[in-house]
């Protein structure tokens, strides 16, 4: 195996090739990153190893059920006198390519919904008085475009989906696999009869395991894509270079930055007899990924120490596989947000509480069962007169009637720094997971931002789920100097965001407000408690409910004028525990 | 479209938990349900849709919209109650499982207005849902935390009465509706209401195997039922019958299976020393170590069987406190020790 595996160049080419030849086992594939020429290139250069003739359905951001899943059609209905189904985009999609757009933003019902149907080929609908199963064998191209403190793409479906390119990493020019539509047609009628050896199923686990990636989904999607890959080259079987481009496409590059990485450094000539201790230095990547590279070295050290070594993986230089579950290992210590406290509720959605006479005007959505059954008992009288199969008159029109229930989202910006007591962060991490148990009954959620020496950090962005907030509180360390303002200001974007989806912002800043820390991020700049001052007061201007707890020893002037700028509740509590303050926010909330 | 056969229950690897608490349902229907949580890809919703092969025929009254049973006089639908004092046509059919789909209306779930009659003939009539179809059967709801709430609300009020009411469009029909319900989900995409987790008469946590060799032998076995899904099903069909009849086996002797005072008296220990509220934990202990006693072709409830089903009855019934960290299943596993051992 010299040529060992595909230099990186041809990896985008070729993912679109394998997804057009292995298109619904292995999912689809995840296009991360900003949308620009390169996606776009990417995008076209998929449609020219597909047959022309396959569809090709974009699911817009605002998709209801109705569209996704299919419902009753009213003007048939009402042409033919009775229920006629209409399928949604799921079921269009059946046998081309779903296009998810925004797809970090789309409800988790929405890609649940998905993920239900990549699993079980078919769309299954109990809607408006009509059941169907309908066929629906597609790929799915997830435009991913998150960054940073974005809540990512919705795990489940992430799961499901084998392929992975970063389109930051992507030239405009045309894409290149070295196959066409027509090779990928005969590859596809080929792949069930491609073989795969038993040692071939170790080796692929091995380097997931290695890599850190845990579900079998993975896995599957590998093999799926070795097969792809041996049927595109005529071969009868998957061989180790199949096997090997197949673990770059599906598992390597599944971890953000790889693409840029092996670009940088092509792998080894003579791969798999590199020694360990000659892997090439972890790459200097790309800036952020650097410090939490570093930060993680530890974690990343002991977690898995030797399966590096010992596993028999898939033909990748084993320099390169240690190089790569390092940089693996650095990534998933990033606490993804919650996908529960992502979930955007727009006007028209809700809870749907039933259904009133009124006509479909001001953004009403007609409800059109209802209408119909509204009319329905009467149509026999109507008809002596109507010509049209079905008489609908204005006083049979429906329209839906949604509760929106605004949830509160509970921000603690906890000051980690020395000044604020060690024992101080004990209580509050008591506080929040004692709301948080009450959120969670009450279906409301809690974030957690914390700072200390030169920035904050956003711990625990807005969700409801205890086992992600006991993750995060368990990592909050304490110590250093204060820097308020930047605490501050990402309480502002955070409340800001949740503002933006419809939720209720409670702000709990709990701090001695000792700020010594600029938004230079300068020690001792003399302007570090102005600049929290004027953040504070543009927060004020949003608002919303704010509470300022003051846990310095003594109640401290700062806090107070903290407290007077951020227009909040002020708490000089000295000797607050846990149920304390938990009692307090929940005074504040009422 | 016909559905592709399902991943046989017997090929699933490991995960024994989430077998033995699925085997225990389709023995007692009464236990009350499982929930199935835990990691991706764990086949979760592959062993719920393998249940439905497992499950020994049951007899209902031909054309009756609920399912009725034979011996049950209670159904009030027009077939059952003009066959009530003649003979009746009675079929054997599969036991339903039925999926309740993401994006479910709430008329397909209760039934409404049969729209067809409504709209062509000008009728009222009443067209079943979904909670008839599952009568006397299961139903299972994949991504059970991301179920809209009113439909938790309205599921919650039907388990809990057995009956369907429905009152609207200017119909009034009742209806029996006796299901097993079956949840799925990832603790990651939130939590279940307490009310809904109480539902629940076992509650299974599942994990990503750790071993190497497990995860190799999972995605072999995955991938030739993908590759040929009817020959798979085929080589695995001699084990999945012996499970079948070991289920049926279990059934018939379900009632001759005792449960010596000792035992009783340890479940009774157990929840108290657990702090778990209401009878109802106690009730499906003794129950899911009845049934797995029978599973085992024993008619005498051990300790250890006791101790087998403790974690899978009780894991969910625990006070929550936040600040404890332990795995729900481990505390019981301790005081499983505790209490049994001293």
């Amino acid at each position: 195996m010299t040529e060992s595996a595909t230099s990186a160049e041809m990896l985008p080419g070729l993912a679109a090739a394998v997804l057009a030849v292995a298109g619904p086992s292995i999912g689809g594939v995840v296009l991360s990153g900003p949308s620009g020429p390169g996606r776009d290139a990417w995008l076209q250069g998929l449609l020219q190893h597909l047959d022309p003739a396959r569809p090709w359905i974009r699911v817009p951001i605002s998709v209801t059920d109705e569209r996704l899943l299919g419902g009753l059609d009213l003007g048939a209905t009402l042409s033919s006198g009775k229920p006629v189904f209409s399928s949604g985009l799921l079921a269009q999609a059946d046998g081309g390519l779903l296009e998810l757009r925004m797809a970090e933003r789309q409800s988790p019902a929405t890609c649940a919904a998905v993920a239900a149907v990549l699993d079980e080929g078919c769309v299954r609908v109990e809607r408006d008085g009509l059941t169907r199963v309908e066929p629906a064998r597609f790929t799915v191209a997830a435009l991913d475009e998150a960054v940073e403190d974005d809540a990512p793409l919705d795990l489940a479906l992430r799961d499901r989906l084998g392929l992975t390119i970063e389109t930051a990493q992507l030239g405009d020019g045309p894409l290149l696999s070295g196959f066409d539509a027509e090779d990928c047609r005969v590859a596809r009628a080929r792949m069930a009869q491609v073989a795969v050896a038993d040692a071939d199923y170790d080796r692929v686990c091995s380097t997931s395991d290695a890599l850190g990636i845990s579900s079998p989904r993975a896995a599957l999607q590998t093999i799926a894509a070795a097969r792809a890959l041996a049927a595109l080259g005529g071969a009868g079987h998957v061989d180790d270079t199949a096997l090997a481009t197949a673990t770059l496409l599906v598992l390597v590059l599944r971890i953000p930055g790889a693409l840029e990485m092996l670009g940088a450094e092509p792998p080894a000539e003579d791969a798999p007899d590199m020694p360990e201790d000659a892997a090439p230095e972890p790459p200097s990547g790309s800036p952020e990924s650097a410090p939490d590279a570093q930060q993680n070295d530890s974690v990343a050290d002991g977690q898995r120490p030797d399966t590096v070594d010992d596993a028999d993986t898939a033909s990748l230089p084993s320099g390169l596989l240690a190089s790569l579950a390092q940089l693996a290992a650095s990534q998933r210590q990033r606490v993804p947000a919650g996908r529960a406290g992502a979930r955007a509720r727009a006007r028209h959605r809700g809870r749907p509480i039933g259904n009133r006479a009124g006509l479909p005007v001001d953004g009403n959505r007609l409800d059109v069962p209802a209408t119909l059954k509204a009319a329905a008992p009467l149509q026999r009288l109507r008809q002596r007169r109507a010509t049209a199969p079905v008489a609908v008159r204005a006083d049979d029109l429906r329209v839906r009637v949604f509760q929106q229930k605004r949830s509160t989202t509970t921000l603690f910006v906890v000051d980690a720094s020395g000044s604020a007591a060690i024992q101080r962060l004990a209580e509050t991490k008591g506080a929040v997971e004692l709301l948080l148990a009450e959120c969670y009954v009450r279906r409301d959620q809690v974030a957690l931002i914390a700072f200390r020496n030169e920035h904050a950090e956003l711990l625990l962005p807005p969700t409801r789920s205890l086992v992600r907030a006991k993750r995060a509180l368990s990592s909050l360390p304490g110590g250093g100097a204060t820097p308020l303002a930047h605490g501050l200001a990402m309480a502002r974007d955070v409340s800001d965001a949740c503002s933006e989806r419809g939720e209720q912002p409670l702000i709990v800043v709990m701090t001695d407000a000792r700020a010594n820390v600029d938004l230079d991020g300068v020690r001792g700049g003399p302007d570090a408690f102005e600049q929290a001052l004027a953040i504070a007061r543009d927060i004020a201007t949003r608002g919303h409910t704010v509470l300022s707890i003051d846990t310095g020893r003594r109640p401290g002037q700062r806090a107070q004028q903290l407290a007077d700028a951020l227009q909040a509740r002020y708490l000089p509590l000295p000797f607050a525990d846990a149920h304390t303050v938990c009692a307090a926010v929940r005074g504040a909330a009422a | 479209m016909a559905a592709r056969k399902p991943f046989p229950f017997t090929a699933i690897v490991g995960q024994d938990d989430m077998k033995r608490a699925i085997l225990i349902a389709a023995v007692d229907l009464s236990v009350g349900g499982v929930l199935v949580f835990g990691d991706r890809g764990t086949g979760k919703s592959t062993a719920v849709r393998a249940l439905a092969s497992l499950l020994p025929k049951m007899a209902v009254v031909e054309d009756c919209p609920y399912n009725g049973s034979p011996d049950d006089t209670r159904c009030q639908c027009a077939v059952c109650r003009s066959h009530r004092r003649k003979p009746r046509t009675v079929r054997q059919v599969p036991v339903p499982v039925i999926d309740l789909p993401l994006g479910a209306t709430e008329d397909r779930v209760v039934g409404a207005l049969d729209l067809e009659r409504a709209l062509g003939h000008g009728e009222k009539a009443f067209e079943p849902g979904l909670l008839a179809r599952a009568n006397r059967g299961f139903l299972y709801i994949d991504e059970v935390n991301l179920l809209e709430d009113h439909l938790v609300d309205l599921l919650l009020d039907v388990a809990a009465s057995g009956e369907n009411l429905v009152e609207r469009e200017g119909l009034s029909v009742r209806h029996p509706a006796r299901f097993v319900l079956v949840g799925s989900g990832n603790p990651e995409e939130g939590e279940l209401r307490p009310q809904l987790l109480d539902r629940f008469g076992l509650s299974v946590d599942v994990r990503t195997p750790t071993e190497l060799s497990m995860r190799v032998e999972v995605v072999k076995r995955r991938d030739a039922y993908e590759q040929d899904a009817v020959a798979f099903n085929r080589r695995w069909s001699r084990k999945d019958g012996a499970v079948r009849r070991q289920i049926a086996k279990a059934r018939e002797q379900l009632g001759d299976v005792s449960v010596p005072d000792d035992v009783l008296e340890a479940a009774a220990r157990l929840c108290m020393h657990l702090g778990t509220d209401g009878l109802r934990g106690e009730l499906t202990l003794v129950r899911a170590a009845r049934a797995h006693a029978a599973l085992q072709g024993r008619d005498v409830v051990s300790m250890s069987h006791l101790a087998d089903i403790a974690p899978i009855c009780l894991r969910h019934r625990l006070r929550r406190n936040p600040l404890d960290d332990t795995d729900a299943g481990v505390r019981v596993q301790r005081a499983v020790t505790e209490v049994l051992e001293a």
